[in-house]
């Protein structure tokens, strides 16, 4: 009886013993990756990607954000259709957030990983740490000029740190970090150290070299923002940046290509929409065209096309310089007999479809290209900071005709067509620099070189003024007939983290509103 | 032969015992005396009549007066006096038969004694009844310090439900089964006093003869459509069933420990022990099913919209679903075929397109019993014709029970339940498209659904729809063209051992096993127009395996021992080792692998993954193992008093595992006060009983605590694209088990000799640490954290009455009334007010759903309402209803109360038993009405139609600038407006009160006298004619059955196009050998 009594005690204890065995083997999933075995250059693709502004295979964010609202409102497009609310600046909350809310949740949810998970690592990880950390900035800066604070220092960290209310830093921190992470990561970066990144870098296949002049051409963008608010800094900062060495030639440019593979976020979201979804809902705006034509801009034939309809998308259009024609903004559908009809506008043609789309051989394509910063862009930049004497490397002259002509140049050799050399020098002989009217004519070139690239584009026209738009006054819009100023927060923010955004509201000058100002854009 | 047996192993030996070395036995006597044992001498015939004389006294030797005397075949009989004495004329060899109500009948053989003095037992269970508690481990009722009920299998034979939750509806006070409008292969939502969490499960525990019995729901349909895939419930044949034992309480299932927080609901399977030798017993039972047709629709107006009857095939194809149309006048009018018809009201849609629904089960079962063991072993089968055309189920299920003693104090027991079960198309129904049942609902009332039954096909071979709305499909198609099949194989059973080590203290070893395998094989057809992206290929297929299974090892060790003359001490200590894996596979919409269905068909008509170019597989896979310790002890005082507690420890590999301390104690006491006072005489029993018990109903979803990663079904440039998985929610490192503690008080009194009796209960249950995904600001990252923050209280009273206000010799009459009240309250949700409960969306009405509100009952359906002036006025702008400027909440749509009356009439050999069942106090959302009223077929729409048709209404209200509303409105535009999503919606129009009462069963049985059979095999025979679901007595839901709950989700409260109910009819006959 007594062995009977201590085999079953022994029973217990052998159960007791074996409790939490093989208790973490157990609860690790066979079918998904962990952080043991995840490849971090697979989420750098993707927060690469999906910063290209098309999270869903539906365009979404390039279709509110980038297109009905930045296109319109800095008069590259015109449209007459109902919700291209940008247009007339008529208000749509969830278009306003757009990029917000497909960005936070997932690219930059990825980047914060990528981020975190190759800082422990210190040589072999080391140049794709500080790739990760300069595209970070880049993200970052895209939108915090859009909204002004915003989560940044505890954005996306509700797994690694617990916080699921992230404080909204000021814009000036924002700046201020991002500028210092970008110097830090910038010097960091060491071709003797392992590529790790690889082609999983769809911008540069992880080549130290390049990022490093990407990371102070976007330094450039940073400073030369701050031009108004903080000139002292802007010129510190974009000397430091010239000190490290930009971009020098279109090769340079930082672009996601992408391809046509329809059901998935591939194609590139601008032409997913402007061929794709909506191909019939705008027009060129009369602004847009009425510059490039009378400047004899030879790149107009490349970015306008005027189809016989432009929803037969195998209608490739007449490209003919001439033959381009500006729709105005502010205007209803032709026919609608309203007091906006179209058809009643000044110069009307007849038939809407007489107005230039967006030309087909470049940018109304699933595979055109999305530039994220170029060195046209950069060269125009420096030339404003050379006129305004913060930069003496070379001469306000030579940036400007360097950006120019690049930005010219890099149609034909990145985007599908461009015009040829020769046209280009014909422009640039027919339109010198003036350093009469420098910050006018440099910023107007940044318009027209930052084309699809309309948040960009968005915020350096709030920042100079330049080029002068011609706002539009139509019942309803939310900003007295002036160009809008920023996005509005995402209304789901007053409730799933009030508190901060509470506080960010009450910091801006006018409310949460598209009239309302972010700290670089002052008056 | 036991050697030969035993060789073949232990299930061999045990059958092959019972069956071969039993069957002499069978010719022993039929029924057991309470007197001296079979064989021992009881007397000689050949002893003459003579007087005998005795005293008949109750349980404390006081004499009890009244008393029946008679002798078994003898016609009359004596009764006892006032001193319980009696004087009757038997001779040896006769049986006495003592009788009384309220005390068990006792049979007394006639020796040569001739004054007797014989003792009666009271009959009342609670004084001596031995019940099944959490574990297994029986115990007297009496000593138990919480409530359970028991509920005998033969009243869910009788009732005929195949889902065993559905047919505890209305039995047992405090058990809540929700009315879901999916089918009769679909689920079923029982919950006992309440619900305790928001995102766990709120289901009892069940246990299959000690073995848990998964009951998980398989797919359900949701906001935009769907299939139940049913639950565990239906794969237990309810004529397999001996009893099921209710724990309602913590306290009652806290050994259970995490699974047990939910109470529990225990199923003993019939064994063989009653019948010595082999018996065989038939069943078969006989069904049919009808829907009952509670539409009332208007009938004035017809098909067409504006006023406007169709004129043609075109405005007829514009308008199958629009009873917007001209007054119905029997001029001609064109159909979507291009026929002419009368423009006359049709109203017999539901009857020509449902048919009656066949159900045949029949089971045998073959059982036996000597004094070394018993087993019994059933079979079963099952066709269940559906009222949906060409859809039915078919189950076998084997069921094998048995007890042997292999040595002198070492006892086997094995049981087995197999199941074999294939559905040919369940239906799909919410929201369309593939909702076979919308058109009968929807379509306009001067359209004969039967224009559609012989026009399904298009002459290329696609589907003919009614009009121009793709998603609206044609009825007969989808009956016979959709395919949506799923099988199941599933074994449930346990091996254990016991061994006797004293005669107080045994030691026992188990091995349970639950598992099967599903199989799912749904396809959209090619011909179905809106999946033809190309115009010429379309339709899917999703087609995949669930794999499940848990086993459980555990052992046990128990003492049972006396001290003296007062005091009993039994204590039992254990472990278990529970480890469950699952395991989904395959092609198209594989639940949790964001696949959707994998299509087009490249051939037309042929149904195969093969057929498809591009078909994504999918596979999850969750593994899980809680490992438990526990134990209980209970104290006893001269059997009147009595003291328990419990404890158990659960450890989790799903949790944080690096805490240890996942308790569950309980504690209870049981005072059976008439054993220890004198009371007055007609108070016949009584025990007051108290508890407090912690327990859980915990999280069993792996993997829930680390960051996940996934891949993209794309490339860019080559480049393989990974994304953070888990669907946006933070995984938690530190996520303990939900916590729930629960206080409860009760009484049980018996009256009158046992003739009436309440059994009453109060409780006070509190969830805290329930597991909440709380909101969290997209720029986390994430959408939400899981946090165990969240606290809700359920208090509430249960009631059970019992009376048999009239008994004699034939007939008798039994009551039965059941009722209890359950008060909610959500306390707290992690800082946010509201949170909305998952899998519950209206694919119709925008902003409708369901949320746990802090301060308010569980389950709120919220939504839009009409706005209401200081005059209590509705107020309208332009003639339509102003929608509140934020959702309100309407109510809650959990019954607060339910419960049920049941009347049993015995007559000689007949029963008639009726059941009554009735709640209260909820509320539910109709999206079916909404759809009706947007059709124009709700009766609310005539007013204002006017001659024409194409009238307009001015609503009674006030205008929002003031002064009443003048403004009128197009009919069909306003209501249009109200039931469409959007600015003008009005929820409340849709939200009706869901309480009810409703004769829910009725049955009448005839035992055939045994005389009849005399000379046969037969043992005895059984014959009733059952019938559920006769009358609604009472309901205020136009157009549907208050009991039509979408899923069967913890979001209650949502209707929409779900499966009519049904009302069933059978015959029963059962067959003893």
């Amino acid at each position: 009886m007594n062995n009977k009594l201590r085999l079953t005690a022994f029973a217990g204890i052998l159960l007791l013993g074996s409790c939490k065995k093989d208790f973490v083997s157990i609860n690790t999933d066979p079918n998904h990756i962990t952080a043991a075995n995840i490849n971090y250059g697979y989420l750098f693709t993707n927060a690469q990607l999906i910063a290209s502004g098309n999270s869903d295979a539906n365009g979404y964010e390039d279709w509110r954000n980038n297109l009905i609202y930045s296109a319109c409102m800095i008069q590259h497009l015109s449209s007459t259709t109902g919700y291209w609310d940008g247009d007339k600046y008529l208000y749509n909350a969830s278009y306003n957030s757009a990029y917000w809310d497909d960005n936070y949740n997932n690219s930059i949810t990825n980047i914060v990983e990528v981020v975190t998970h190759t800082r422990a690592d210190s040589v072999a990880q080391s140049n794709f740490y500080n790739i990760a950390r300069i595209f970070r900035v880049f993200m970052f800066q895209r939108m915090t000029d859009m909204y002004g604070d915003c989560p940044y220092s505890q954005a996306g960290l509700g797994f690694i740190s617990g916080i699921t209310q992230p404080k909204y830093d000021k814009q000036q921190d924002i700046y201020t970090n991002m500028l210092s992470e970008l110097a830090d990561a910038a010097s960091k970066l060491d071709p003797s150290k392992p590529n790790t990144v690889g082609a999983s870098d769809l911008l540069y296949a992880g080549d130290p070299t390049q990022w490093k002049k990407f990371a102070y051409s976007e330094m450039v963008r940073l400073a030369m923002r701050m031009s108004k608010v903080d000139a002292a800094s802007a010129q510190k900062w974009v000397q430091a940046a010239v000190t490290g060495g930009v971009m020098t030639g279109n090769a340079d440019n930082a672009i996601v290509v992408h391809q046509n593979v329809s059901g998935t976020p591939v194609p590139n979201g601008d032409g997913l929409i402007l061929i794709g979804n909506d191909p019939n809902a705008y027009r060129l705006s009369l602004t847009f065209v009425n510059y490039l034509k009378g400047t004899g801009d030879p790149r107009l034939s490349y970015l306008g096309t005027v189809c016989k309809d432009p929803t037969v998308t195998t209608d490739m259009g007449d490209t003919t310089f001439a033959h381009q024609l500006g729709q105005p903004n502010g205007y209803d559908v032709p026919g609608s007999k309203t007091a906006y009809d179209l058809a009643n506008a000044p110069n009307w043609p007849g038939s809407q479809n007489a107005y230039s789309v967006v030309n087909r051989y470049t940018f109304s394509r699933l595979t055109a290209p999305t530039f994220f910063v170029t060195y046209g862009e950069t060269e125009l930049l420096l030339a404003e900071a050379a006129q305004r004497g913060w930069v003496t490397a070379s001469t306000a002259a030579t940036y400007y005709t360097n950006g120019v002509t690049a930005a010219m140049a890099q149609l034909a050799a990145q985007a599908g067509a461009g015009p040829s050399t020769a046209a280009i020098t014909a422009y640039m002989t027919a339109n010198p620099y003036n350093p009469a009217s420098a910050l006018v004519q440099i910023n107007t070139q940044y318009w027209v070189a930052s084309f699809m690239d309309e948040n960009e584009s968005f915020a350096n026209w709030r920042r100079s003024g330049y080029p002068t738009l011609t706002p539009v006054n139509y019942p309803g819009n939310v900003t007295n007939g002036t160009v809008p100023r920023r996005f509005t927060y995402p209304q789901g923010e007053a409730s799933t983290n009030s508190a901060n955004y509470s506080a960010a509201v009450s910091d801006l000058n006018n409310g949460d509103k598209m009239t309302s100002r972010v700290w670089w854009d002052v008056q | 032969m036991r050697k030969f047996c035993l060789s073949k192993g232990l299930f061999g030996c045990m059958l092959g015992i019972q069956l071969v070395c039993y069957l002499p036995a069978r010719s022993e006597g039929n029924f057991a005396y309470t007197g001296p044992r079979a064989g021992e001498r009881v007397g000689d015939p050949s002893i003459p009549l003579g007087p005998i004389t005795g005293t008949i006294t109750d349980n404390n030797g006081k004499p009890l007066p009244g008393v029946s005397v008679t002798i078994r075949g003898a016609k009359k009989g004596v009764t006892t006096d006032a001193t319980g004495s009696f004087t009757v004329n038997a001779k040896n060899g006769d049986i006495l038969v003592i009788s009384m109500i309220g005390f068990k009948t006792k049979e007394i053989p006639v020796g040569t004694q001739t004054a007797l003095t014989i003792g009666l037992e009271p009959f009342s269970a609670e004084m001596t009844e031995v019940v099944v508690t959490a574990l297994g481990i029986k115990k007297q009722a009496r000593s138990l310090g919480y409530s359970t009920t028991e509920v005998a299998g033969s009243e869910l034979t009788q009732s005929r439900e195949l889902n065993i939750g559905d047919a505890l509806t209305g039995q047992v006070a405090g058990v809540s089964v929700a009315g879901l409008a999916t089918g009769p292969y679909g689920s079923s939502r029982v919950t006992i006093r309440g619900n305790s969490s928001i995102s766990q499960n709120n289901q009892p525990l069940y246990v299959i003869d000690g073995v848990p019995f998964d009951n998980s729901n398989q797919g359900y349909a949701g906001q935009w459509g769907g299939t139940d895939l049913g639950d565990g419930l239906s794969n237990i044949n309810p004529d397999d069933i001996e009893s099921i034992q209710v724990l309602k309480g913590v306290a009652a299932s806290a050994l259970y420990g995490y699974r047990g927080g939910n109470g529990a609901i225990l199923i003993t399977t019939k064994s063989g022990a009653k019948n010595k030798g082999v018996g065989v017993e038939v069943n078969n039972n006989l069904t049919a099913n009808r829907v009952i047709d509670y539409r009332d629709y208007q009938y004035q107006y017809g098909q067409g919209a504006l006023g406007v009857k169709p004129a043609n095939q075109a405005a007829a194809l514009q308008s199958p679903y629009y009873s917007w149309g001209a007054p119905v006048d029997g001029s001609p009018a064109v159909n979507f075929l291009g026929d002419t018809y009368n423009y006359s009201p049709y109203k017999k849609n539901f009857e020509n397109f449902y048919k009656t629904g066949i159900t045949n089960q029949g089971s045998i079962a073959l059982s036996g019993s000597n004094d070394k063991g018993h087993f019994r072993l059933g079979i079963s089968d099952l066709y269940m014709g559906a009222v949906i055309p060409n859809s039915n189920m078919k189950q076998q299920i084997i069921n094998f029970n048995s007890t042997y003693n292999v040595l002198k104090n070492l006892q086997v027991t094995l049981t087995a339940n197999y199941i074999f079960e294939d559905v040919k198309n369940r239906a799909n129904y919410s929201d369309a498209p593939g909702n076979v049942i919308a058109s009968s609902l929807y379509l306009a009332n001067t359209f004969d659904i039967r224009w559609m039954k012989n026009n399904r096909l298009n002459p290329d071979g696609t589907e003919l729809l009614p009009g121009a709305d793709q998603y609206f499909e044609n009825p007969y198609y989808l009956a016979y063209n959709y395919q949506n099949t799923t099988s199941r194989n599933r074994l449930t059973g346990a091996l254990s051992l016991k061994y006797n080590i004293l005669d107080w203290l045994y030691i026992q070893g188990q091995i349970q096993r639950d598992g099967y395998v599903f199989d799912v094989f749904q396809v959209t057809p090619s011909g179905v127009e809106y999946t033809r992206a190309d115009g010429v290929h379309g339709g899917n297929l999703t087609q995949y395996e669930d794999n499940f299974r848990e086993i459980n090892g555990s052992f046990m060790i128990g003492a049972n021992k006396k001290f003296g003359d007062h005091f009993s001490f039994n204590a039992n200590a254990g472990g278990n080792e529970q480890d469950d894996v699952t395991q989904y596979y395959g092609v198209g919409a594989v639940p949790n692998s964001g696949n959707g269905p994998a299509g087009p068909f490249q051939i037309a008509g042929f149904y195969s993954a093969n057929n498809i170019s591009t078909k994504p597989f999918g596979i999850n896979y969750s593994h899980l193992r809680v490992n438990s310790l526990y134990g209980s002890a209970d104290l006893g005082f001269n059997n009147y008093l009595f003291l328990s507690g419990t404890t158990r420890t659960d450890w989790f590999t799903t949790l944080n595992y690096n805490t240890d301390n996942h308790t569950y104690p309980s504690v209870s006491a049981s005072f059976v006060f008439t054993d220890a006072f004198k009371l007055p005489w007609w108070v016949s029993f009584g025990k007051i009983r108290a508890s407090y018990a912690g327990g859980s109903t915990g999280d069993q979803t792996a993997y829930q605590n680390i960051l996940t990663y996934g891949l993209q079904g794309y490339t860019v440039s080559g480049q393989p694209v990974g994304y953070v998985a888990g669907q946006g929610i933070i995984p938690n490192a530190k996520l303990e088990p939900v916590k729930i503690a629960e206080k409860e008080a009760g009484a049980n009194l018996q009256f009158l000799n046992n003739r009436a009796g309440i059994d009453i209960a109060y409780y006070d249950k509190q969830t805290t640490k329930d597991l909440v995904q709380v909101t969290a600001s997209p720029t986390s990252g994430y959408n939400s954290a899981v946090k165990n923050i969240g606290m809700i209280s359920n208090k509430g009273v249960e009631v059970l009455l019992t009376a048999t206000p009239v008994k004699t010799r034939d007939f008798s009459w039994d009551v039965s009334f059941n009722f209890a009240q359950n008060n909610s309250k959500v306390l707290y949700v992690g800082g946010d007010s509201t949170i909305t409960v998952g899998g519950a969306f209206p694919r119709w009405g925008s902003e409708v759903a369901i949320q746990d509100i802090v301060g308010r009952a569980y389950d709120q359906i919220v939504g839009y309402g009409y706005v209401t002036d200081s005059k209590g006025q509705r107020v309208f702008k332009n003639g339509e209803p102003v929608q509140t400027t934020n959702v309100i909440p309407f109510g809650s749509s959990i019954y607060k109360q339910t419960g049920g009356f049941s009347n049993t009439f015995t007559y000689k050999a007949f029963s008639l038993q009726v059941l009554f069942d009735f709640k209260y106090g909820a509320k539910i959302y109709s999206g079916t009405n909404l759809l009706l009223d947007f059709y124009g077929l709700q009766k609310n729409t005539l007013a204002g139609r006017g001659a024409d048709g194409n009238g307009k209404i001015v609503a009674k209200g006030d205008d929002i600038g003031g002064g009443p509303n003048t403004t009128a409105v197009g009919i069909q535009q306003y209501w249009q407006d109200i039931s469409a999503g959007g600015a003008d919606h009005i929820a409340q129009e849709f939200i009706y009160d869901a309480s009810f009462i409703k004769l829910r069963s009725a049955h009448l049985t005839y035992s055939l006298p045994a005389k009849t059979f005399q000379g046969t095999p037969i043992k005895g025979i059984n014959v009733s004619v059952v019938a559920r679901n006769l009358w609604t007595v009472m309901k205020h839901t136009p157009n549907i059955d208050p009991e039509s709950n979408l899923n069967n989700t913890n979001g209650q409260g949502l209707e929409l196009s779900g499966y009519p109910a049904l009302r069933s009819y059978g015959v029963n006959v059962n067959v003893k050998f």
